[in-house]
């Protein structure tokens, strides 16, 4: 239930890895590139990796999601490599009994990703390129 | 004892390189090696914070170290 990967997804795909039965909600949340950024036009971005680190943390916080809010399962895909203005970066989903919790898992989700995954943007526009800075609070 | 430094994102552009061994006394901590390792490549003074990883997991500035420890270097994540 967590890849990280260059190529892009099928949300279908996923969505059928995800959904079993007693799963009444199913929330999504995905992630595209922005085609501006601090009045900059953005031609595409740069993700970096640092995969090994990634998968364990991508685990820890799937596993952090089901136990603290109930929910029944989590997926979690982010991909990596150039990526134009508007294709998919991430996708987040998660299925549970009831939508309450499942909004609130998949918040933990990308609030944690956004903390502590290793994983790096840097934007490319005719001004230059910028790394986008990090809200990470670990370390 | 021998440790291995890799670099990530802004940081491996500020070094230049993104992996390298450096030879440190026993006993040594994470302290230590970030002292050496400033010295040795004066840009990383410009990087705002670092964050640092022991074999893949987040460790403290007073972490200790061990002979073949992967330390990996790199600013706030901006994933998602």
């Amino acid at each position: 239930m967590i890849e990280v990967r260059r190529e892009d997804f099928s949300v279908d795909e996923a969505l059928a890895r995800l959904i079993r039965g007693g799963m009444g909600a199913v929330v999504v949340f995905l992630g595209v590139v922005r085609n501006e950024s601090k009045g900059r036009a953005v031609e595409r971005m740069e993700i970096e990796v640092y995969e090994e680190m990634a998968l364990r943390q991508l685990e820890a916080i799937r596993r952090e999601a089901i136990e603290r809010f109930g929910v029944d399962e989590a997926l979690i895909i982010h991909r990596y490599g150039s990526l134009k203005a508007m294709e998919r970066i991430m996708m987040i989903a998660v299925g549970a009994a009831h939508r309450a919790e499942a909004f609130e898992a998949c918040r933990y989700i990308i609030e944690n990703i956004k903390r502590r995954v290793p994983i790096w943007k840097k934007e490319f526009t005719p001004e230059g390129e910028f790394w986008v800075e990090g809200e990470g609070e670990k370390g | 004892m021998r440790i291995k430094i890799q670099y990530f994102a802004s940081l491996r552009e500020l070094v230049g390189i993104h992996m390298e061994e450096m030879s440190l006394e026993e006993g040594s901590g994470i302290e230590d090696l970030m002292r050496k390792i400033k010295e040795r490549h004066r840009p990383l003074m410009e990087a705002k914070r670092i964050l640092v990883a022991v074999n893949g997991e987040y460790v403290d500035a007073n972490g200790s170290l061990r002979e073949g420890d992967l330390v990996s270097l790199f600013p706030p994540v901006s994933g998602g």
